[in-house]
C-alpha cells in the first residue's frame, strides 16, 4: 500500500466515522425522547403514549442543534493546524535556537526526518509539565503539523528511542492520519456536551433551588423537571460518551501498529522504537498524561496517556507488550527498572554542545561524493518513496545536513537570518542584476538585512545546488515565528526579488510555490482544496501541458522531446492523446495553471500524474537539479511529500 | 408541554453558545499569549548570546584600556544586572514588573555599552584589534536579531492585549487570570543608537 491509497483509506475511515458518529446521535435523539415522554406521563399524570410529535420535534431539533454546534464550533477551532492542540496541551514552541543541550537533539531529529521526508521542518513543542514519557503529532496537513514531545520523554530517551518515537509520529502525519484525529476530536465533541449540559444544569439548578427553597410552589414543578431533564442529559449524555470513546479507540488502535512499523522500516532500527516502548513500562509515570485536556487527544498519542482505564474497549493504543513483541519477537515482558536519568542537569550542555551542534564541515562543493550534476533513477521508486521515506533517504538527509556549514545552518534556525537565507537564496548570479536586487532589499527591508543577506550570499554560493531545497525547507519552521505584518513585508520584498531579473526562474517558481505558498497557508489560514477532478480525462489538456513543459525542461532535441512526451503520457491512458504543447507556448504560468487544476484531484489521479512528470524528467537517464526542483514544486502543489531524490537508488527487479 | 419543551430549547441553545463562547475566548486568550511567549523566546536566545558576549568584549578591551577601569566595570555591572533581569522574566513571561524590570535594565546596559565604544573610538591599537573586531561584528547581528524579533514580540503583546480588552472578552480575561502583558519598548535614545556604533 502506498501514499495514495493510505490517503484513499483514511477518506474512507472518515466516512464510516461520520456512519457511526451519525448512529450514536440518532440512538441518542431516541433515547432523551424515551426518557422525555416517561417525564411527561408523570408530571401531567396521563397515560404512557408512545407519540408525541410536538415532543419528539422539540427533543430532535434540541439534540441536533447541540451537537452540531459543538462539533463545528471545535472542528473550526482546531482547523489552525497542530499548535492549537499543541497550546492547548500546555506545549511551548521549542526555540530552533536553543541552546540546551537534549532540546538541540530532539530538533536536530526533526529536521533529518523532515528532509528525509520531503516535508517542511515542523515546530516542535514541549510539554513541560509531563514527566512520562510521551510524544503526539498533530495538524491538518504536512505543512502547518505540529509535532509535541513531554519533557519526560526527553528525561529518560537516548538519540535512538527519541527518534523511534518521532519516526512514528511522522508516520501518522504522512499516512493522513492527523486530519482524521481532528475530525474524531470534533464530532465526539458534540456528543461531550449533551453530558456538559446536563452536568452544568444539575450543579446551577440543583444549587439555586437549594437557596429559594421557601418560594412559591408552583416553581417547584418546573424545577423538578428541568431537574429531571438535566439528569437524562448528562446520563444520555454520558452514554454517548461511552460510544464515542469505543469508536475512537477502534479507530485508533489499528493504526498505532501500522505507524510503529513504519517507524522500524523508516529508521532502519527497531532498537530505537522498541527500546523507547520499554523504558515507558518500566517508569512509574509510564506514559500518562497530567493535562486534563489529554482525554480529548489521548489518540493522538505515542502512547497510552489516560491512567484510569476501565475497560480495554476505550484503549486507544494497543497494549505496550503488544506492540514490542511486534517488533521485538524475543521480548518476555519484564519491562526494566528505570531511575531519572540525569541526562540534562546543567553541567552536561556546554561539554556536549560543542561535539553536536557543530557538525563535521566536509570540503565545500565535493561534500557529497558521487552527487553529479545530474542524477540517474528510477521512476517507479520515486513515487513508491512519496509519503513513505527510506532509510537511504534518512542517511541522506543526515550527510546532507552533516555537510552543511555550521554558520549557514545557524542561520536557518533565527527568523531574522532565515529570511535573509530566503533572499540570499534568489539573489541572480549576475552582478548588475545583484546589485539591484541588493538595493532592493536594503530600500524594503533595512540595511541590517541588507549585510546578512550579502553575507550569507557567500556562504550559499559556495554549496551545491542540491542545497537548495533542503534550505527552503529548513527557514520554514523559523519564518513560522513571524507576524503577520513582518511576513506581509517578507513576501513582498521577495516578490519583487524575484521580478527584479524581469523573468522567472525554475527556482524562483520553486519558492513562490512551495514556500510561499505554504506560510500563505498558515498566515491567512487559506485552507486546502476540495477534489472537483476524479478522472483523468477531464484535465487532459492540463496534463498534456504539464508533461510539455517538464519535458522541454530536460530535451534540447525536438525529436527527443517528442519520444518521452508520449513515453511519460502512456501511463495516463488519455484517448485521444493529447498533442506535445510546442516549446515556445511553454511557461511557467502555463505550468502554474494547470497545477491550479491538478491540485483539486483526487490522490488517485495524483499518483499518476506524478508518476507519468518523473517519467517525464528520466526518460534521458538523468535528472538534473533543475528537473529535481521542478519536481518537488509539483508534488507540493498537489500536497504530496516526495523524498529528496537519493543518488543511486536503483530498481531491485 | 410543547410550549415548555421550546422553552427548554431555547434555553439550552442559549446557555450551548454562552459556553462555547466562553471557551472560545478562552482557549484564543491562551494561543495568544503562547504566541508572544514564543515571541520572548526568540528573544531571550539571542539576549543570552549578548550577555556571554559582553565579558569577552570586556576582557579584550581591557588590555588597551587601562585607565576606563571604571567604565568597563560598569558595563559588566550593567550586564549581570540586565541578566538577573532576564532570568526573572524567562520564569514567567507573563509577569508585567518583571518585563519592565528588564526594559529599564537593557535601556542601562545599552547606555553603559554606547560609552563604551565611544570611549574606545579613541584607542586606534584596541580598534584595529582582529579580536575586537569580531566581537563587534558579533554584537551588532545580535542586536539585529533582537530588535527583529522584538518586533515581533511587541506585535504579538499587542494583539493579545487588544484582544483583552476587547468587549465580551473583557468580562472574562481577568476571571481567567490573564494579566495585560507588557511591551519591550527600549525608549532610551542611547541606548537605540548603540548597535549603530561602528569602527
Amino acid at each position: 500500500m502506498d501514499f495514495f491509497s493510505r490517503q484513499d483509506v483514511a477518506r474512507r475511515k472518515t466516512k464510516w466515522l461520520v456512519f457511526y458518529f451519525i448512529l450514536s446521535v440518532v440512538v441518542m435523539i431516541l433515547m432523551i425522547y424515551a426518557g422525555a415522554i416517561v417525564i411527561h406521563s408523570f408530571r401531567n399524570k396521563v397515560p404512557l403514549q408512545k407519540w408525541h410529535p410536538d415532543i419528539f420535534f422539540a427533543v430532535t431539533i434540541g439534540t441536533l442543534l447541540v451537537i452540531i454546534l459543538g462539533s463545528l464550533y471545535k472542528v473550526l477551532a482546531l482547523r489552525d493546524g497542530g499548535k492549537v492542540i499543541a497550546v492547548m496541551l500546555g506545549g511551548q514552541r521549542i526555540n530552533p535556537a536553543t541552546s540546551i543541550f537534549v532540546e538541540q537533539q530532539l530538533l536536530n531529529i526533526v529536521e533529518e526526518m523532515a528532509l528525509a521526508s520531503g516535508i517542511p521542518v515542523p515546530p516542535v513543542y514541549l510539554m513541560k509539565n509531563e514527566d512520562g514519557i510521551n510524544a503526539f503529532a498533530a495538524g491538518y496537513l504536512f505543512d502547518d503539523a505540529a509535532i509535541g514531545v513531554s519533557h519526560g520523554a526527553l528525561e529518560y530517551l537516548n538519540r535512538d528511542e527519541l527518534q523511534g518515537i518521532i519516526a512514528h509520529e511522522f508516520s501518522h502525519i504522512l499516512n493522513g492520519d492527523m486530519r482524521l484525529n481532528i475530525r474524531l476530536i470534533g464530532l465526539l465533541h458534540g456528543i461531550l456536551l449533551i453530558a456538559m449540559i446536563g452536568y452544568f444544569t444539575l450543579r446551577i439548578v440543583g444549587f439555586s433551588s437549594r437557596g429559594s427553597s421557601r418560594n412559591k410552589k408552583g416553581s417547584g414543578g418546573v424545577i423538578i423537571v428541568v431537574l429531571a431533564i438535566a439528569f437524562l442529559l448528562l446520563v444520555i449524555g454520558s452514554i454517548g460518551q461511552f460510544f464515542a470513546r469505543l469508536i475512537k479507540a477502534a479507530v485508533s488502535r489499528q493504526r498505532e501498529f501500522l505507524a510503529d512499523a513504519s517507524a522500524v522500516q523508516f529508521t532502519r532500527n527497531p532498537d530505537g522504537i522498541a527500546g523507547a516502548l520499554k523504558k515507558i513500562g518500566g517508569i512509574t509515570q509510564q506514559s500518562f498524561l497530567n493535562s486534563p485536556e489529554a482525554e480529548t487527544v489521548s489518540h493522538m498519542f505515542f502512547a497510552c496517556g489516560l491512567k484510569k482505564l476501565s475497560f480495554s474497549g476505550f484503549a486507544t493504543h494497543p497494549p505496550l507488550k503488544a506492540r514490542i513483541q511486534r517488533i521485538d519477537k524475543h521480548f518476555d515482558g519484564k519491562f526494566p527498572k528505570l531511575q531519572k536519568a540525569k541526562k540534562h542537569s546543567s553541567q552536561q550542555p556546554q561539554k556536549s554542545k560543542k561535539s553536536t551542534s557543530i557538525p563535521p564541515i566536509l570540503p565545500g562543493a565535493a561534500a557529497l561524493p558521487g552527487f553529479p550534476n545530474s542524477i540517474p533513477l528510477d521512476p517507479l521508486l520515486v513515487v513508491a518513496a512519496v509519503g513513505a521515506p527510506t532509510a537511504q533517504h534518512m542517511d541522506y538527509a543526515k550527510r546532507l545536513l552533516a555537510s552543511l556549514p555550521h554558520e549557514l545552518r545557524q542561520a536557518t534556525h533565527d527568523m531574522f537570518s532565515a529570511r535573509a537565507v530566503v533572499f540570499a537564496l534568489l539573489l541572480d548570479t549576475d552582478d548588475s542584476i545583484r546589485r539591484a536586487q541588493i538595493a532592493l532589499i536594503e530600500a524594503s527591508e533595512g540595511e541590517p538585512t541588507m549585510k546578512e543577506t550579502s553575507r550569507l550570499f557567500d556562504l550559499v554560493q559556495a554549496q551545491p545546488t542540491e542545497y537548495r531545497l533542503p534550505l527552503i525547507q529548513m527557514v520554514q519552521t523559523s519564518l513560522l515565528s513571524m507576524t503577520l505584518p513582518q511576513f506581509e513585508q517578507f513576501r513582498k520584498t521577495v516578490n519583487c526579488i524575484v521580478k527584479a531579473d524581469q523573468q522567472l526562474g525554475m527556482f524562483e517558481f520553486v519558492v513562490q510555490r512551495s514556500l510561499i505558498l505554504q506560510l500563505d497557508r498558515h498566515f491567512e489560514k487559506r485552507r486546502p482544496p476540495k477534489v472537483n477532478y476524479v478522472a483523468v480525462q477531464g484535465i487532459a489538456k492540463q496534463a498534456g501541458e504539464l508533461l510539455s513543459i517538464l519535458v522541454h525542461a530536460g530535451h534540447q532535441d525536438g525529436q527527443e522531446a517528442q519520444t518521452a512526451f508520449a513515453q511519460a503520457l502512456s501511463p495516463l491512458k488519455l484517448q485521444p492523446t493529447v498533442p506535445l504543447t510546442p516549446r515556445k507556448e511553454c511557461s511557467l504560468s502555463l505550468l502554474k495553471d494547470s497545477l491550479d487544476v491538478f491540485v483539486k484531484s483526487s490522490p488517485a489521479i495524483k499518483k499518476r500524474l506524478l508518476g507519468a512528470a518523473v517519467v517525464a524528467v528520466t526518460t534521458d537517464g538523468k535528472v538534473t537539479v533543475s528537473e529535481a526542483e521542478l519536481l518537488r514544486a509539483i508534488a507540493d502543489s498537489l500536497d504530496c511529500p516526495l523524498p529528496p531524490i537519493v543518488p543511486g537508488v536503483t530498481s531491485k527487479k | 408541554m410543547a410550549t415548555l419543551s421550546y422553552g427548554m430549547i431555547a434555553v439550552i441553545v442559549i446557555f450551548v453558545i454562552i459556553l462555547l463562547w466562553g471557551i472560545s475566548t478562552y482557549n484564543n486568550l491562551i494561543l495568544l499569549r503562547e504566541r508572544y511567549n514564543n515571541g520572548f523566546s526568540q528573544i531571550d536566545v539571542q539576549l543570552k548570546r549578548r550577555y556571554d558576549l559582553i565579558p569577552n568584549l570586556v576582557e579584550t578591551a581591557k588590555a588597551y584600556m587601562k585607565h576606563e577601569n571604571e567604565t568597563l566595570e560598569a558595563v559588566i555591572a550593567a550586564r549581570n544586572s540586565a541578566y538577573a533581569a532576564e532570568q526573572k522574566v524567562v520564569g514567567d513571561p507573563t509577569d508585567p514588573a518583571a518585563m519592565q524590570a528588564l526594559v529599564s535594565a537593557e535601556s542601562q546596559l545599552g547606555g553603559v555599552l554606547g560609552r563604551l565604544m565611544a570611549v574606545a573610538e579613541s584607542y586606534p591599537d584596541l580598534k584595529a584589534n582582529e579580536n575586537m573586531l569580531a566581537l563587534q561584528e558579533e554584537l551588532t547581528s545580535t542586536e539585529n536579531k533582537v530588535s527583529f524579533a522584538r518586533q515581533a514580540f511587541n506585535d504579538t503583546v499587542t494583539q493579545f492585549n487588544t484582544r483583552r480588552e476587547q468587549f465580551p472578552a473583557v468580562m472574562i480575561a481577568g476571571m481567567l487570570g490573564f494579566k495585560k502583558a507588557e511591551l519591550f519598548e527600549l525608549t532610551n535614545e542611547e541606548e537605540r543608537q548603540a548597535p549603530a556604533v561602528k569602527f
